[in-house]
């Protein structure tokens, strides 16, 4: 599995108030193993999507293979609702949920 | 089958695999215009949930991306149906080697849920003179020429 970069914490500054302090926890993007998909397919698009290398892209589709599931990206939601999008158009099962 | 040549990337088809292509195209097209039940494993498959546990989060990916997604399968489905069409064999433009890419995924996901395959279907060659096999023949056969075309792509 990949590990996720720490992010750091937003502050806002609201007039009046004390400063406060929102932690902003990333999305965490899941592909799913499905039995159709070929292999070779699933580390293509991991490379093309993502830029991984043969190497690690090759690491994540075992892992999804095997375990069932892995995390492919992470960041805002935003960008965690265009992965997914990208990786719906390319025929895999991706979620995104917060990290906890 | 996919063959490269330099830059050029090219596809090999006798005529019984174009028109077989253009039949699964064409069924496929139909799957998208067709009324959809709710809870068609299919269309579940082709148009995934976004998040498993969150409807809110499920609710605001769909209104962001179904109608993106469909156009997309659309258009993508319609490129490739015009090359085999044309019965040309040129070589492909980056478009329309990225269109055979997610086709080819989306036509083996139609087949492959209607016929509820599993990891272990397989582990062995269908017979395609088999009428009861003959679907999973052909979701064989697009899962070698979708690997052909893996093969010779540069991501």
């Amino acid at each position: 599995m990949t590990s996720v970069a720490p992010t750091k914490p937003e502050t806002i500054d609201l007039p009046g108030q004390e400063s406060v302090t929102e932690p902003q926890l990333p999305w965490l993007v899941i592909v799913w193993n499905d039995p159709i998909n070929l292999m070779s397919y699933v580390v293509y698009v991991f490379q093309k999507l993502f830029g991984y290398s043969k190497e690690k892209a090759t690491k994540l589709m075992l892992d999804v293979h095997h375990r069932g599931r892995a995390v492919v990206s992470s960041g805002p939601r935003e960008k965690a609702e265009m992965d997914v999008y990208r990786l719906h158009a390319h025929g895999l099962w991706a979620t995104m949920t917060k990290d906890t | 089958m996919f063959r490269r040549r330099g830059r050029q990337i090219r596809v090999a088809l006798s005529r019984e695999d174009t028109e077989l292509l253009q039949q699964v195209v064409r069924e496929y097209l139909d799957l998208l215009d067709a009324d959809r039940e709710p809870g068609d494993p299919v269309i579940a498959r082709l148009y995934p949930s976004a998040s498993l546990d969150d409807p809110a989060v499920e609710a605001a990916y769909r209104e962001l991306a179904t109608s993106d997604l469909d156009q997309h399968k659309r258009e993508t489905a319609r490129r490739v149906l015009e090359y085999l069409e044309a019965g040309e064999r040129r070589p492909l433009t980056g478009e329309e080697q990225e269109a055979w890419l997610v086709l080819l995924t989306d036509l083996r996901l139609a087949i492959g849920v209607g016929l509820g395959v599993t990891e272990e279907t397989f582990q062995t060659v269908p017979n395609p003179h088999d009428p009861a096999q003959w679907r999973l023949a052909v979701l064989d056969y697009l899962g070698v020429l979708q690997d052909s075309l893996v093969a010779v792509l540069e991501p």
